[in-house]
């Protein structure tokens, strides 16, 4: 009953933020640039162009276009993208294109949050000893590595230098071998968003019942996935070191200690659930820098998702996508923080009924 | 020193001294008078910018021009102008007699002069004045006057800074980080003179060198000897020629110096079928001796001659030790009836070595190290901006948006969400599209925009807990001032923080201008920029690795360096932390 | 102090120190003091004068740049089934061995009740976890299985499940005599039921809900009994009230001593409760022991003590209270300040605010002597009726 007040509460304080988020890709794309760039190609029929102009209102004040704006993408017009070869709808092309990213971003969360949860604990359990300097050198260099500098570098050793060396080597990029895929599937197209069922490889593969071609999904997913799960596992593992640094100094911990219990209980059960706490939250933000990260890493192994659709939009001034890929990536940024805060709900009894 | 009792303004019971000596009469209305400059000064920018900026985008057909004078930074302006308020206050409670405020006085002094500096030609007389100000506050009757007071004040927080500084010489990262930045700025700066190239250099038959390999044209100083274009025939039969002395600082390197011609023939009429020959050589000669000389006699001083059809580029060497030589250079043909256009050029190449490309060069022969070297510059400019920008307009909006609290705070507060909303690399991208054009600067810009609110969020929750916290409350009961609540505890606490902050962002801001960079929003290709140097040797990466690690680890290097050191203020500066073994 | 059967607890010659950048803080220099077995001993002193810390090294709680530099702290535990007194030194206990005394035959209340009670946990759960740890709940998780059993019979439909029931029921009475180590799931239940009556030892109002409630939920009275019931849970033989009231309103506090005076008689503990208020001595303790500076310098029966008083910091602290019959001025006070612990005062750490002090003071460090029986002072030149 409270829990349901306090969701409803926080989902309720979202709104505001993604009318703001919709004023600001607005004020962007129809103000300060050019609007209809985003629905022009070069295949469009100049005779149709004043036509165009009508139907979105670009001769309207000002705040008519604002609604109609709203109005329009609210509709599912979010314009066309004609940087996908044809000229698609960009709903489409998100579409088809959301799944890789988010199965490359889940997978990053997942190497972020298994190595940074228990490299943080070690850390700061062991502070200033050999392992709480590499932990701390490890995960600065995390924070302040070039994302796409570090894929380059990556993808020299692991794939290019291992086959030098004759070495077992990780493919260089794509999301599946296409042939392989080709070759077990026989369905002459291999994996496409013709040919996927739920668009997430490694759920496919297994639907599919062929453990070789999940075997080859997760080998193309460890270099992407940990080359972009890297900064935030770096600061995954500093905010948990802080925080488990801080609550070792609380009083609870004390008493905990002062009831006879072992030092691992008292760091595993009293101080990591309070630990946690703070950690959470920064998963959350994390999210962002995971998506900013997708656009890097994506176009350096050639991974079909969002990110790589927006680097070539770029490079050919695709508005609609551009304006596109902004919203969704901002929508997907503000619901990670809503489920991040409905989890620190849970973790933390004091926030829940406060 | 007596007491004044009739103290009835709003400093309610504190007790107030009589100011003594003429200096400390005129102090007080110098100050105000140099306060209300500045003010003014700051005010008449903000206005001339924003005349200028209407004009450039409304008025332009009327050919309305400014004096360029009164256009500068508009966030100076805004500075002097607030900064000029707070210290007119402190200069009238100087004028009722508070030591407190010359101390005071004495920062605020200093900041508005550096600001006046750095504000242009109008600034300099106002810049002067302040900083007499500034020197005599510390007059021995003033000095007096002011001093063991703010020694007090002072005096805990310097213990402070000694066991902070005692703290920083403990943390091997943070020396370490500190030295890495300071390095990189210094490379910076003297760039020009440890690089052998250019930043947009090429030699073209160098592409693609392995790092260590000599580069396989002579690097020189040249000097132009002579230089002449003209369709004159009187060139013909006659020599042109010049003295040339090569001094001992002209040999410093094991190559000997070459006067290098360039003698090109192109007739402009019908004698398509002459054949005009070149002739160029060098005697070890002066040039009276030589033309005493018969052509005979000088020919036994010929250190080498050239003789070659219409066009002719010969390098000739010269004794790798300091003398006198002539060079020569005229023109033969058989028949001539119209005038011949003549492209001479000589010059001395001097001091010639082949520079050995450290890092190897790129794909289109850029030497790697010294673009790297060159892109410190960019970079660390990019991003320091960025970050000062966004610190100063964040942190003012904040700081209002803390103090004045309201409807303000709110509303700073929901628009820094939307901010927030967004991922930054994204947001600047989007930015960047909208603006157009694909620039460094529209970069800082994009990254300007999205970073303010970080500072905004700091510095409010900074000035919120510091205005709630008992020494405030304590100073307020004993009527401090606003403006020296402001600058003795709320300031002071806020900047720790803003430091760390900016030091960290400083990396961070590095890195996405970087990133923006490699994914082709940042300059023009050729641009001695790390992230556009990654971008362009990603496709070599196989073949010639280096061409993008080099630039990867300059980029990790000093973003590590950063965020070492903001890490280790943090932790120097944390009360919590502070106290332990 | 002569070594006596009945004590519980002696510290001896205890001397901590706090390595710091700004110096050495010598927070106990030569601590003494004896705990008879049932009693309940006030320790007091101004803030600083190393009574927490006393508290703290007593469960061996000091964490660095603290240290035990040296002396002992005899703990006579008595076995509570044969009745045998058995020595220990907790300075040289092993932190392993360490483990199996705290909470459960010495167990503190600290004295935040805002702060202690672990937020993300249940009231229930963090008391059921000391249970669990240092007791054997084999014969309760039994019990617990057993009453569940009988609960299930009554609601049995057919007589062949209820006769299944029956023979299961006599198989966990038979093992009642020799409990096996519990199962898990069962000796969580007992230790909870165990947790609920705890709190209700404590009188907390329907502990079962209460038991059920994150320590937020609670006021700080309430909070405050629940860590008393936390520490008395493995029925400790020494409970340390550190500051326990001193955060509680007055009421409450009030309510929480008549509770400890209460406790005292029901569990058989010896209680030392550290406090800086002398009121709440008067009214709980029948012995004090005086600290300053982090040495000790008067220890007697509260009624001796209070009548009597020998140590000029004694008498100071004494007639520093205000009392209701007289119609003071000005409150007395102890001239000067708590002494720096880095440098302290060489000699008698108490000489540079003394009346009486002479040469020899600051000469000579006084040791602990028995001026009267029962009553032992450190201290040149006592005071009072000797």
């Amino acid at each position: 009953m409270k829990l349901r007040d306090f969701i409803l509460r926080r989902v309720l304080l979202a709104i505001p933020v993604i009318f703001g988020v919709l004023t600001i890709t607005w004020f962007l794309s129809y103000v300060v640039g050019d609007p209809l760039a985003m629905f022009i190609t070069e295949r469009t029929n100049p005779a149709a162009i004043p036509g165009i102009i009508q139907d979105h209102g670009f001769n309207e004040p000002l705040v008519i276009q604002y609604f109609l704006y709203l109005r329009t993408l609210l509709a599912g017009d979010w314009g066309v993208s004609y940087s996908t070869g044809g000229d698609l709808p960009v709903l489409t092309v998100i579409a088809r294109k959301f799944p890789a990213t988010i199965e490359l971003a889940i997978v990053a969360m997942v190497f972020a949050v298994i190595l940074g949860v228990p490299l943080g604990i070690l850390s700061a359990t062991r502070k200033d000893k050999p392992i709480d300097h590499f932990t701390r050198v490890f995960s600065l260099a995390g924070v302040s590595m070039p994302i796409f500098w570090f894929a380059l570098l990556l993808k020299y050793v692991l794939f290019y230098q291992f086959s030098v060396w004759g070495l077992p080597y990780l493919p260089s990029g794509d999301r599946v071998d296409n042939e392989l895929w080709k070759t077990v599937l026989h369905n002459g197209v291999g994996y496409d968003f013709t040919s996927s069922i739920t668009g997430f490889v490694l759920v496919d593969s297994l639907l599919y019942g062929q453990p070789i071609l999940f075997g080859d999904a997760v080998l193309h997913l460890i270099m992407p996935g940990f080359c972009l799960g890297y900064l935030t596992l770096a600061i995954i593992t500093r905010m948990m070191r802080s925080s488990m640094l801080e609550v070792m100094k609380e009083d609870y911990i004390t008493l905990a200690r002062s009831k006879g219990l072992t030092e691992r209980i008292v760091i595993y059960r009293h101080a990591l659930r309070n630990a946690l706490i703070p950690t959470v939250t920064v998963i959350g933000l994390a999210f962002g820098g995971l998506m900013s990260g997708a656009v890097l890493t994506e176009t350096i192994f050639n991974w079909p998702g969002l990110g790589r659709w927006a680097t070539q939009a770029i490079l050919v001034s695709d508005m609609a996508a551009i304006n596109g890929f902004v919203l969704l990536v901002a929508f997907i940024f503000v619901s990670a923080n809503l489920i991040v805060d409905l989890t620190y709900g849970a973790l933390d009894p004091r926030i829940r009924y406060g | 020193m007596t007491v004044r009792g009739d103290n009835g303004n709003d400093q309610g019971e504190q007790e107030s001294i009589v100011v003594p000596g003429l200096v400390h009469r005129v102090f007080p209305s110098l100050h105000i008078v140099l306060c209300l400059a500045a003010i003014s000064l700051g005010a008449a920018y903000l206005v001339g910018n924003f005349v200028a900026w209407f004009a450039n985008s409304f008025m332009h057909e009327l050919g309305f021009q400014l004096p360029s004078l009164l256009i500068g930074w508009p966030l100076q302006a805004l500075l002097l102008v607030v900064i000029g308020y707070m210290n007119l206050k402190s200069g009238r409670a100087i004028s009722r007699g508070d030591a407190w405020a010359y101390s005071s006085s004495l920062y605020m002094n200093a900041v508005t002069g550096v600001i006046l500096l750095t504000i242009g030609p109008l600034g300099l007389l106002p810049a002067v004045g302040v900083f007499a100000l500034v020197l005599a506050l510390f007059a021995p009757s003033v000095k007096s006057y002011w001093y063991r007071e703010f020694r007090e004040d002072m005096g805990p927080r310097g213990k402070e800074l000694r066991f902070s500084f005692h703290l920083l010489r403990r943390s091997p990262l943070v020396i370490v980080g500190i030295l890495i930045v300071a390095g990189y700025i210094s490379v910076a700066f003297l760039a020009p003179w440890i690089t052998p190239y250019g930043p947009e250099e090429r030699i073209w038959n160098d592409a693609n060198l392995a790092p260590g390999t000599p580069a396989g044209e002579a690097k020189a100083n040249s000097l132009i000897l002579f230089s002449n274009y003209s369709a004159d025939i009187s060139i013909y039969p006659e020599y042109t020629r010049g003295e040339v002395q090569v001094g001992p600082e002209e040999v410093t390197t094991s190559l000997p110096p070459i006067i290098a011609f360039s003698g090109y023939v192109r007739d402009t009429g019908n004698d398509n079928l002459t054949n005009v020959l070149v002739h160029t050589a060098v005697y070890k000669l002066n040039l009276t001796t030589f033309d005493s000389l018969s052509p005979s006699l000088r020919e036994l001083y010929l250190v080498k001659s050239v003789e070659k059809a219409m066009l002719s580029r010969p390098n000739i060497e010269v004794n790798n030790s300091p003398s006198t030589y002539v060079w020569v250079v005229w023109f033969v043909a058989s028949n001539k009836t119209v005038p011949w256009i003549v492209d001479t050029v000589v010059t001395l190449d001097y001091n010639r070595y082949y520079p050995i490309h450290y890092w190897g060069t790129d794909n289109s022969g850029g030497d790697i190290y010294s673009r790297i070297i060159w892109a410190a510059q960019v970079d660390l400019r990019v991003s320091l901006s960025v970050v000062l920008v966004a610190l100063a307009s964040g942190a003012l909006i904040g700081a209002a948006s803390g103090y004045f609290g309201g409807k303000l705070d709110e509303m700073v507060m929901r628009i820094t969400d939307i901010f927030f909303a967004f991922p930054g690399l994204i947001l600047a991208m989007a930015i960047v599209m909208a603006l157009g054009t694909r620039n460094l600067e529209n970069i800082s810009y994009a990254l300007m925009i999205t970073w303010w609110p970080v500072y905004a969020r700091v510095v409010r929750g900074q000035v919120l807990s510091e205005r709630e916290k008992l020494y405030v409350e304590a100073a307020r009961s004993i009527g401090a001032s606003d403006s020296r609540i402001l600058l003795s505890h709320i300031i002071p606490n806020t900047i720790q923080p803003l430091i760390v902050q900016a030091t960290m962002d400083t990396g961070g801001v590095l890195l996405t201008a970087a990133g923006l960079s490699f994914i082709g929003f940042g300059s023009a290709a050729g641009t001695a920029e790390w992230g556009l140097m990654i971008s362009q040797g990603q496709y070599y990466l196989l073949n010639y690795p280096w061409e993008c690690m080099f630039p990867g680890v300059a980029i990790l290097m000093i973003a590590l360096a950063l965020n070492l050191v903001g890490d280790g203020i943090r932790d120097i500066l944390d009360p919590k932390l502070r106290r332990r073994g | 102090m002569s070594q006596s059967q009945d004590l519980v607890l002696s510290i001896k010659g205890l001397t901590t120190n706090f390595y710091t950048y700004e110096g050495v803080v010598k927070a106990l220099d030569g601590i003494e003091l004896s705990l008879k077995r049932g009693d309940t001993m006030g320790v007091v002193g101004e803030t600083g004068c190393g009574k927490s810390v006393t508290a703290k090294c007593v469960l061996r709680l000091i964490e660095p740049p603290g240290r035990i530099d040296g002396g002992q702290i005899l703990f006579y535990d008595r076995d509570p089934k044969t009745g045998e007194t058995q020595e220990t030194d907790i300075v040289q206990l092993t932190p392993l061995e360490m483990l199996s005394i705290r909470g459960n035959r010495i167990a503190i209340v600290f004295q935040d009740p805002a702060t202690y009670p672990n937020p993300v946990f249940r009231i229930g759960a963090q008391i059921a976890e000391v249970v669990t740890l240092h007791q054997d709940l084999g014969r309760e998780a039994l019990e617990v299985r057993i009453k569940e059993l009988e609960e299930s019979l009554k609601n049995s439909p057919s007589p062949e499940h209820q006769a299944k029931i029956r023979e299961q029921i006599e198989h966990y009475v038979s093992m009642l005599e020799n409990p096996p180590k519990p199962d898990r799931k069962y000796a969580r239940k007992a230790a909870w039921a165990k947790a609920v009556d705890m709190l209700r030892l404590v009188r907390m109002p329907s502990p079962d809900q209460i038991a059920n409630q994150y320590p937020h939920e609670l006021s700080g009275g309430m909070r405050q009994r629940a860590l008393i019931a936390m520490a008395l849970a493995c029925n400790p033989s020494i409970l340390i009230c550190d500051e326990a009231t001193t955060a509680l309103d007055v009421t409450v506090q009030a309510q929480v001593l008549n509770l400890l005076n209460i406790l005292k008689k029901e569990i058989g503990a010896s209680i030392l409760i550290i406090t800086h208020d002398l009121g709440v001595v008067a009214e709980t303790c029948n012995s004090v022991t005086v600290m300053y500076a982090g040495t000790t310098v008067e220890s007697a029966g509260t009624k001796q003590l209070f009548e009597n008083p020998v140590h000029p910091y004694t008498i100071g602290l004494l007639t520093a209270i205000p009392k209701l019959h007289e119609n003071k001025e000005r409150l007395d006070q102890i001239p000067g300040t708590v002494p720096n612990l880095i440098n302290p005062p060489t000699g008698c750490r108490f000489h540079p605010r003394c009346a009486f002090a002479t040469d020899i003071c600051v000469s000579d460090r006084p040791s602990l002597e028995e001026v009267l029986p029962g009553h032992y002072v450190a201290c040149h030149h006592p005071q009072g009726n000797l």
